[in-house]
């Protein structure tokens, strides 16, 4: 028999991620909250480059000054500058963020795909566990375990990556138990695969995309949890203090007539600002990567 | 002469996308009278489903009618209010599609949907609709319908749910009824009884019929008369006797060969050359040319129209010696 | 004629139900009942019913995708069901099954080479990069791809495309037996012409015997030398190709082949009533007997068994002598 060649492709596809972002650049809004998302991040990094005071010098004779040229955001009741601790605040409002949902990710991709791949017994196990965390209050779950391991930055990263792993297991078990009947699936158990290719090469990559929307979506949720922990107390060791911190401590200056406005203010709008930019990237970020958008 | 009640003119329908206008439906015309059968057949991409898109108006984005007359009953449809289509669509014309769920509630009982669907065109009460729609189910060969009126969808079987979707098209005696590859999904047993269910009612109800299938083996079962599309193009327009017994376009003939049926020989199948165009790719001269085992130079340079004389025609510089060019 | 290469003797996939929340009733769907073959290289078994008959759950317990409830499975004369660990992954290279969704069966964020090779790695051959590649490349020229694709995604080809790389994964590895569940289904008919020649010439070339799921019967006549034809998991008939086809002995077979509708012949499809009964609730005696028009008392009480009535040519009815044959 003549070989012939099949013609060309019929798309011009440029792989997933490619074709995700064209979908993404595309989007007005979750362009400009990727840059605002990247400009915080620019400001974490360099902190120390770009703040304009040391954070933790104390000029008594600043002490809640009002916004003027030479301080920006005003200094607080010590004479610090407050957008100074505003860029570190950021730096660990971030940092905070990121790692306790990558500590999210990892347990909750683990839980998530034993209990959607192996079924059965494992499923019942890691789904009931999955259910008591998050039937238990968020907030109460963070203070129990904070009081427990005692104030501080990796403290803070693991009792909110704790907190949050069952919302990113319940996903990716969901996302398995469908991928596990696809064919490629099979046909990789028919070819002998083994259990660990399956679950790193075939369920890991269509996983990814479910895990960048959690970790995005979950960032701010973990910003503000890291700011009411610190409000009540159970957030970072000072000197260092977060944007939650920062709204703490300005409590008790939030007189009646309002002058001090700035303290609280300055914070709060950076937590704000943060906030709705991961949420909102997020949104353009799950539009763009739901294969069931696409055509 | 039987009653002409659609009449299809130059229907042509254009997808606007990035890749430029696409012609999805290019210059499609035929007739039906009433209690006919007209066969629309082709391949996955060919442009039969927006075919019946077109006639019903329903052509979704980024698509849209650019040209061409749809009459019913002598009714212009293109450019018709959507108001006024939406009282034609489901009670002068009603499309059954492939996949009968798609098309019912799943959490409403069957009776209910039907009834509701009567209650929609015709001012009638409850108990009145309620009463037709179960005896639409029982006409449709359900048996016990009384228990199948107050099931949901869920509980029925494929063949069942297809019944029902029927009885559902039916219920406001159409004029038209659309079949949109109404047996794909089903098994050849259950296929049987559907295609004899609608042969039945197409007598009882004097319904005429546009039926879209792959299926050549359906088509000559069910339909009088066959358009056979490729890439958006009527390539043969006849009556369904004698397209089986003389395939005159090169791809029907083609088509036909590659089927393998219950008398094929041993050998290998026969095998079209090549794939369908790409409609943002399409051949400058006829889109069949460059698979096809006839082709010459002109027809790579021009595109052919459709020639016939009678009711048989073809779109291909073969069959020009048959008769002068026009629309059927 | 050659030793077979697969022996299936009396295997059985039984799934257990409980028939309702609190029953402690136990009872079982038997989705794939005592069914038994023989597999020579070179040779083609057809494996025919509707849905819900048990194909593809026979395929699945042969290839060990689910595991049987009980039989005998012996590839090349050992054991296969016995196997475990590297014995079971050495043998798992000589069995390959190809799906029937060309768009489900291949992972969207892996490329074609990486599709292709994945057997290779699993099994260990080639072990370094080179080698495989060249093997990829060698094996998508084979299938008529064009090796420079070989970086591509899946998304970016057809259908028929999809099912060249499917084939292309199944036979890298120079498998014994192919199993192909439905590989054409999905296909439109000229593709599907190109694929079935296609596996044929693969299976002259390689001397592969395969196991060829399908629900079109005219495919199954064209590429199978010997046919299982299954009703509700049991085989109900089983013969040479040609002559289960001119001279079906079950009444089950003969419905079948009457309903399907022919394109080379007139006459409407004669329907089988009813719908196939649920399998967790399976009529007594003949699974057949609520839809067969020659049922008599005897087939509600005791199951007829798979008897050779000629030469290869085995039917379970009791009253097979007695049916009138086709034609009369």
């Amino acid at each position: 028999m003549k070989k012939r060649k099949e013609p060309s492709p019929v798309l011009t596809y440029r792989g997933y991620y490619r074709e995700s972002w064209d979908l993404l650049r595309r989007d007005p809004l979750a362009m400009i909250s990727l840059v605002i998302v990247l400009l915080l991040v620019i400001v974490a990094v360099f902190a120390p480059l770009i703040a304009p005071y040391d954070p933790d010098k104390q000029i008594l004779s600043q002490r809640l000054m009002k916004p003027c040229m030479e301080h920006w955001f005003g200094c607080d009741e010590h004479g610090r500058d407050i957008l100074s601790r505003c860029i570190y605040g950021c730096r660990i409002s971030l940092s905070v963020g990121l790692v306790s949902q990558i500590i999210a990710t990892v347990i909750g991709y683990f839980m998530g795909v034993c209990a959607g791949y192996f079924g059965g017994k494992v499923d019942a196990a890691i789904s009931f566990l999955v259910q008591v965390f998050s039937s238990l209050p968020d907030l109460l779950l963070a203070m129990a375990l904070m009081f427990a391991l005692g104030r501080g930055l990796v403290n803070l990263y693991i009792s909110l990556g704790v907190l949050a792993w069952s919302r990113t297991a319940r996903l990716i078990r969901g996302t398995v138990l469908q991928l596990k009947e696809k064919e490629y699936v099979k046909s990789c158990r028919v070819d002998g695969g083994s259990n660990l290719r399956i679950i790193l090469r075939h369920l890991l990559p269509n996983c990814i995309p479910t895990l960048i929307i959690t970790i995005t979506m979950g960032i701010p949720s973990a910003i503000l949890s890291e700011a009411s922990l610190s409000f009540l107390g159970l957030g970072v060791r000072a000197p260092m203090s977060s944007w939650g911190d920062m709204i703490s401590a300005s409590r008790a200056f939030m007189g009646s007539d309002g002058s001090k406005w700035f303290y609280s203010f300055f914070p709060g709008l950076c937590m704000i600002v943060a906030v709705i930019a991961f949420n909102t990237l997020g949104d353009g970020l799950r539009d763009a990567l739901d294969p069931k958008l696409r055509k | 002469m039987a009653e002409t009640i659609l009449e299809v003119k130059d229907l042509s329908i254009t997808f606007f996308t990035k890749q430029g206008a696409l012609p999805t439906v290019d210059g499609v015309s035929f007739t039906l009278n009433r209690g006919e059968t007209l066969g629309i057949v082709g391949e996955s991409g060919c442009g039969k489903s927006m075919t019946v898109n077109g006639i019903l108006q329903m052509v979704p984005a980024p698509g849209r009618v650019t040209g061409g007359s749809v009459k019913l009953a002598g009714e212009e449809l293109v450019g018709m209010r959507e108001k006024e289509l939406c009282r034609k669509r489901g009670s002068d014309m009603a499309i059954i599609f492939q996949e009968p769920m798609t098309s019912l509630n799943p959490l409403m009982t069957c009776g209910r949907q039907i009834s509701e669907t009567i209650q929609a065109h015709k001012k009638m009460s409850r108990k009145e609709a309620d009463a037709r729609a179960l005896e639409l189910i029982g006409m449709v060969g359900i048996p016990m319908p009384e228990k199948i009126f107050s099931s949901i969808p869920g509980k029925l079987s494929g063949g069942q749910r297809q019944r029902i979707v029927i009885a559902m098209a039916l219920c406001n005696d159409p004029g038209v009824l659309i079949c949109d590859e109404p047996t794909t999904a089903l098994d050849v047993t259950v296929q049987a009884q559907i295609l004899g269910l609608i042969n039945e009612l197409k007598e009882k109800f004097g319904s005429a019929i546009i039926f879209i299938t792959h299926d050549l083996g359906v088509i000559r079962q069910m339909a009088d008369k066959v358009l056979v599309m490729y890439v958006g193009q009527a390539v043969e327009y006849v009556d369904a006797r004698e397209l089986f017994a003389n395939p005159l376009h090169p791809y029907t003939q083609g088509l036909m060969r590659c089927i393998p049926g219950m008398n094929s020989g041993d050998g290998d199948l026969h095998v079209i050359d090549g794939s369908v165009p790409m409609l943002y790719d399409l051949p400058k001269g006829c889109l069949f040319a460059p698979r096809c085992p006839y082709a010459d130079e002109r027809c790579r340079d021009q595109r052919p129209g459709l020639y016939g004389r009678g009711s048989h025609r073809v779109r291909c510089f073969r069959c020009e010696a048959m008769g002068e060019e026009d629309v059927p | 004629m050659s030793r077979p290469v697969l022996k299936v003797e009396h295997l059985k996939k039984y799934y257990p139900i409980r028939k309702g929340a609190f029953s402690r009733e136990k009872a079982v769907v038997k989705a794939c009942d005592d069914v038994s073959f023989e597999l020579c290289a070179g040779e083609t078994l057809g494996i025919v019913g509707e849905s819900g008959c048990g194909k593809t759950t026979t395929i699945q317990s042969v290839i060990r995708l689910i595991e049987p409830t009980g039989g005998r499975i012996l590839l090349n004369g050992q054991d296969f069901r016995a196997m475990r660990g590297p014995e079971l992954k050495q043998a798992r290279q000589k069995l390959k099954l190809i799906f029937q969704d060309p768009y489900s069966s291949l992972n969207p964020r892996m490329t074609v080479k990486e599709i292709i090779a994945e057997p290779l790695e699993i099994a260990g051959v080639c072990s370094n990069r080179a080698g495989r590649d060249r093997r990829v490349l060698e094996t998508m020229e084979q299938v008529g791809l064009d090796p420079s694709y070989v970086n591509r995604y899946p998304h970016e080809f057809s259908g028929g495309q999809r099912q060249r790389i499917g084939i292309a994964r199944a036979i890298v590895l120079r498998p014994d037996v192919v199993i192909c569940d439905e590989p054409v289904s999905a296909l439109d008919v000229s593709i599907q012409a190109k694929i079935i020649n296609l596996l044929r010439q693969f299976q002259r070339e390689l001397n592969l015997a395969y196991i060829f799921i399908s629900h079109d019967l005219g495919v199954v006549r064209h590429i199978a030398d010997r046919v299982l034809v299954m009703y509700l998991g049991r085989v109900v008939e089983e013969g040479e190709s040609k002559e289960l086809f001119a001279n079906p002995l079950h009444p089950y077979t003969k419905a079948l082949l009457d309903s399907v509708p022919r394109m080379d012949a007139d006459g409407k499809p004669a329907a089988l009533q009813g719908d196939v009964p649920s399998p967790a609730n399976p009529p007594s005696g003949c699974l057949f007997h609520t839809r067969c028009p020659y049922a008599q008392k005897i087939c509600a009480e005791t199951a007829p068994e798979l008897r050779e009535h000629q030469m290869g040519h085995k039917c379970a009815c009791h009253f097979v002598d007695r049916l009138p044959s086709k034609g009369e």
